[in-house]
Formats: structure tokens, sequence, C-alpha cells
């Protein structure tokens, strides 16, 4: 009894305040995200909310290859497109549910993956970026031409009119859409999360510094970047799908662009790569942002937030390659007062007083 | 019993034989120096056993298996580890994570991989380092993690390259001391040096290369005395 006494004190003496404040505002965030449709109620604020998450899942999925791993991947579209026509090809022609096709997108994905990742993965990075956005436009110009999948008209998604979880059409309403994004958001996040804490998570972020060294102490560098490709891949053909099914509409111009890759490199490289939360937080600032600069200016000037990115880019890779997040890493010790003062125990127990 | 069995090994890069018909083996828990001029073929050995370089021609047999058509990555599993001759260590991971590469390879989560990464750390004295990146260590505890992330993966045989090229004289002296404790656990050890004075205390046999060649071969005390090496290292008349 006297043993499982002490064994609780030592337990309640690791409650410190950084654990507090981290429960309290995850709780929070998860308070705020859940009832955001609620509190906002306007469908353009929804269809904002909406957009964030779809690109930041997309992002997530490029980060996992491109960021942790280490292929520059600058056509992560042809899964997105791949996933977004997989499930509205399957839906339009033989009625299957976009949830099916969701998973048969991420299937016809990942084989893509792995038959474009044998050539190109021995590439460099730099390289391998150039042969996936050369292979973008090459999958545009197929499906522009392949009559199956509705060639350049794209695939119209029937109007159902009615709310179905099963086809994915819910009438007159944000609110469920956006609940199934956070759903694959949160899905896709706590997947990444687990990777990187895996046995995979460090050999990839071996391989990136170092393929040679790594190879030899046994990590098998093809292999597991086939797998990191596999699972970048899918991420982004659930965004895809995701696409589809909210737009109901899919067009090879519109989904086979490298705007759409480039919307996943911003969210990643802007929040920070190689972290969980750093996809996320760069689609919150840019997705928005994105959408007012197009709202405000309109018109002639459509193309302007795509130049001001292309701008913000350029200064990230020179200023601040490590985003937004690697900002707060690097000044790590102008916050070291506040993370000490998080870590400080809130339950004294009399062990401490001995230890000092 | 012998552990490593290289037979007839030839190595050409263009119209440079790197290796020539070379033959060495190695017992269980030797220590074995390979010596020799720059240019003589060395690290080209030490990358044909590790399976960065394709040889030519010519068998290496380890533990009864023959091993020379097997990339790099399967060859570690089987229990041979290398070090770098210019280090190599994952310069963003800390020295932690570091040995946990090499210890994930034998371990079934991270979280016994880097109980075993602890030990060897403590075993080979960078316990105080251990939070360090790799881009922040001296080249002394560079050359030391290379030997920790090799160890890591529990090796039969461990190659070092060079690892007490460009250390001072007291670091030099605290590498020899523990090369010779991974030694003493039962650890194979081939060691590339071109500084006579470290190889020979430290190893039970010794080669010596040139050109190429396995010019001479034997216990340090006779190779030392050997013509042919004096000339080798002094040049000629």
């Amino acid at each position: 009894m006297k043993d499982n006494g002490k064994q609780l004190m030592n337990d309640t003496r690791k409650i410190s305040r950084g654990m507090v404040f981290r429960v309290i505002g995850g709780l929070c965030l998860a308070i705020f995200l859940l009832s955001f449709p609620h509190i906002f109620t306007s469908n353009y604020l929804r269809n904002l909310a909406i957009l964030t998450c779809m690109w930041a899942i997309g992002g997530q999925a490029w980060n996992v290859l491109s960021g942790y791993g280490s292929r520059y991947s600058m056509g992560h579209a042809i899964f997105f497109g791949l996933g977004a026509y997989s499930s509205a090809v399957l839906f339009t022609k033989y009625g299957i549910s976009p949830w099916i096709g969701m998973i048969i997108g991420m299937l016809v994905s990942s084989s893509i993956s792995v038959i474009v990742g044998f050539p190109t993965f021995k590439l460099t990075p730099a390289y391998y970026g150039m042969a996936t956005l050369g292979f973008t436009f090459t999958l545009q110009a197929v499906f522009l031409n392949w009559r199956w999948v509705g060639d350049s008209r794209g695939v119209f998604m029937p109007l159902l009119r009615k709310s179905s979880i099963l086809d994915f059409q819910f009438a007159n309403n944000k609110t469920q859409y956006y609940y199934i994004v956070l759903f694959l958001l949160v899905l896709s996040y706590l997947l990444v999360y687990k990777v990187s804490k895996s046995k995979l998570g460090f050999y990839i972020r071996a391989m990136k510094e170092d393929e040679l060294a790594a190879q030899s102490l046994g990590v098998d560098v093809m292999k597991n970047l086939q797998i990191v490709g596999i699972i970048s891949a899918s991420l982004a053909s659930v965004a895809g799908t995701f696409y589809a099914q909210y737009m109901l509409y899919v067009d090879p111009m519109s989904v086979y662009n490298s705007i759409t890759s480039n919307n996943f490199i911003l969210s990643a490289t802007l929040g920070g790569i190689a972290t969980i939360a750093g996809p996320l937080i760069g689609a919150i600032i840019f997705i928005p942002t994105g959408e007012l600069i197009r709202g405000w200016i309109g018109g002639s000037g459509k193309a302007f937030d795509q130049m001001l990115w292309g701008f913000v880019i350029i200064l990230i890779a020179i200023y601040r390659p490590s985003g937004i997040l690697g900002w707060f890493k690097e000044h790590a010790k102008f916050f070291s007062g506040i993370s000490k003062w998080m870590k400080e125990p809130i339950v004294r127990s009399n062990h401490d007083n001995s230890r000092m | 019993m012998t552990i490593l069995e290289c037979k007839h090994i030839y190595k050409k890069f263009g119209g440079i034989t790197a290796n020539n018909d070379v033959n060495i083996s190695i017992d269980e828990g030797e220590m074995v120096g390979l010596i020799g001029p720059n240019g003589s073929g060395k690290t080209t050995l030490f990358n044909c056993i590790s399976g960065v370089y394709k040889i030519d021609s010519g068998e290496i047999i380890f533990r009864g298996n023959a091993i020379q058509k097997l990339p790099p990555h399967r060859r570690t599993p089987l229990g041979i580890a290398r070090t770098f001759q210019i280090v190599r260590p994952f310069k963003a991971l800390t020295v932690l994570e570091n040995v946990m590469i090499g210890s994930l390879l034998k371990s079934k989560s991270p979280l016994e991989a880097e109980e075993k990464a602890r030990e060897i750390i403590e075993f080979l004295g960078m316990t105080k380092y251990i939070d360090y990146t790799g881009a922040h260590l001296t080249l002394a505890y560079k050359k030391r993690l290379e030997i920790a992330r090799a160890l890591a993966t529990e090796p039969y045989i461990l190659m070092l390259d060079e690892a007490m090229a460009g250390l001072n004289a007291a670091e030099t002296k605290e590498a020899v001391e523990f090369v010779r404790k991974i030694n003493d656990r039962g650890t194979s050890i081939i060691l590339v040096e071109h500084v006579m004075e470290v190889v020979m205390p430290l190893s039970d046999r010794v080669y010596v290369l040139e050109n190429g060649k396995v010019i001479s071969q034997g216990l340090p005390s006779e190779v030392s005395k050997d013509p042919l090496v004096i000339e080798a290292y002094l040049g000629g008349e």
C-alpha cells in the first residue's frame, strides 16, 4: 500500500502547467472546431473552413513524402486527380458509393505512386520534382482525350437533392461536408503522427539526411521511399475524392494542374515542413487569404493571388525554409522562459524538497 | 573460426585496378589491420565488402554464405557494419536518434531501440552529448558517433575506415582504448589506417596493400620488417 502511495505521488508530481494548458487548449480547440458551423452560419465561411481542411489534408500528404521524406514532389496533383476521378467516375457510371470510390482511389493512387516511384525515386530530389511535374501534365493530356472519363468536359455528379451519407451528398447545407472533412483531417493527421513516431518515421528522417549512411545501417532506402510514397499518395487521393464529391464536378484542367500541387506545397512549407501541425497552420493562413484576395480584386485580377503566393514561396525558400513552426523552434531560447514556466509542476510532493 | 573470407577480389575503375586479386580472411573475435599508402585500395576493399561497390569478380564469404551479390542494406542485418572515412552523421538528428537508426535494425519498437542506443552511448562514453545534434559534435565525437551507430546494428564484424585519422594524440589514445573495448566484447574488427603507429599495437594480424595487391601479411612485428613493406612506405631506390 505504501508503495502505491509513493507511485501516486510521483505521478501527480509529473502534472506540469504545460500539460494542463495542453489539455485545456486541446479541449477548447476541439469544441471550437466541432461547433464551428453552428457559430458561423454563413455558407461562405463554412466553405472557407471546408476548403482549408481539404487543402490541409493534401498539404500533409505532400509533407509525408517531401517534408519528412526526401523526394520533393511537384506533382501531387496526380494523386489528388486520381482520387477525384476514381470516385466521380465510379459514382456516375456505376452508382458505386463514393466511400468505396475513395478506397479504390487510394489503391489506384498507391499503385501509380509505386510505378512512378520505381524509376524516379532513384533520381535526386530536384529531378524527382521535375519528373512528377511532367507526369502531371501527361495525365492532364490523357484525361483531356479519354472519352470514358468524360474527356475535356469532365465529370458532372448527378444532383440527388437529398442528403445521404452513403452517396456523399448533402442538400442545402455545408455542415455535413464540414464534419466529414474534419473527420478525414483528424484521421490523416493521426496517421502521420503515428508514422513519424514509428520505425519508418526514424528511417525516412535518416534517409533525408544521408541515404548512403542509412543504407550502411541496414535501411532499405527504396522500400521505405515506396511505403512513404504510398501513404502520401493515399492521403492526397482522399483529399481529391472529397474535392470531387464537394464540388460535384471534376475536369482535367482543374485537378491535373500545377496550381493543385502548389497548394499542397505552399500549405506545408508555409506552416513548417516535417512537422505535424505545419500543413494545417499553413492552410489556415493561405487558403482564406487567397480566397479573400480573389474576392477583393476579382474580375481581371484572378491570378493575382497565385502571383502573390509564388512570391511568398520564393521568400520562404530564401529566408525561412523551415516555415512558421520552424521559426518558433529556432527562437526556442526566446520562449524558453515560457516553456520553463510551463514545465514546472503544479503539485509538489515531499520528494522534490529532498532533491533540492 | 573464419568469419569473413574474401577470395580473389577484382575491382576496376576504368583503366585502374583498385583491387587486384585480393585475398583476406578474418577470424571470429580477431582484430585485423589493413594498411597501405594512399590509393592502395583499402577503402575500395571496404566498399566491396560492405556492398557499396559491386565486385568485378571473386567471392566474399561471410559466415558460410556468399554475399557478393547482396545490396548494402541486406549485408548489414547479417552482421557487417562499417564507418565512413569521411564522417557522415545524420546532422539534424541528435546523438541518441543517430544511434537509434542503427539499433532499430534489430529492435521491434523504437522504445526498445532507444534503450539499446542509450546503452551503447554510455559504453562509448558519449552520454554527455546525447542530446547534441550530429552537426554540433567535434570531429572526434563525430567519428565516435559513427562507431556507436555501426555498433548498434549488433554486428559480428565492424569495419573502421580511418577511425583515428585527424584526431590529436589524446583523442587517438581514447579511440584506441574503446576500439579495444569493442573487440573485447567479441566483435571482430577490420581497421583501415595508413598510420602504422596506430595499427601495429592494436592488430592481431596485418595485411599490407599496395597498388591494389596484398604485398605482405602476418603478425605486426613480422610485417614491419618485411622489405617489401618498407619499400612501399619509404619508397624504393
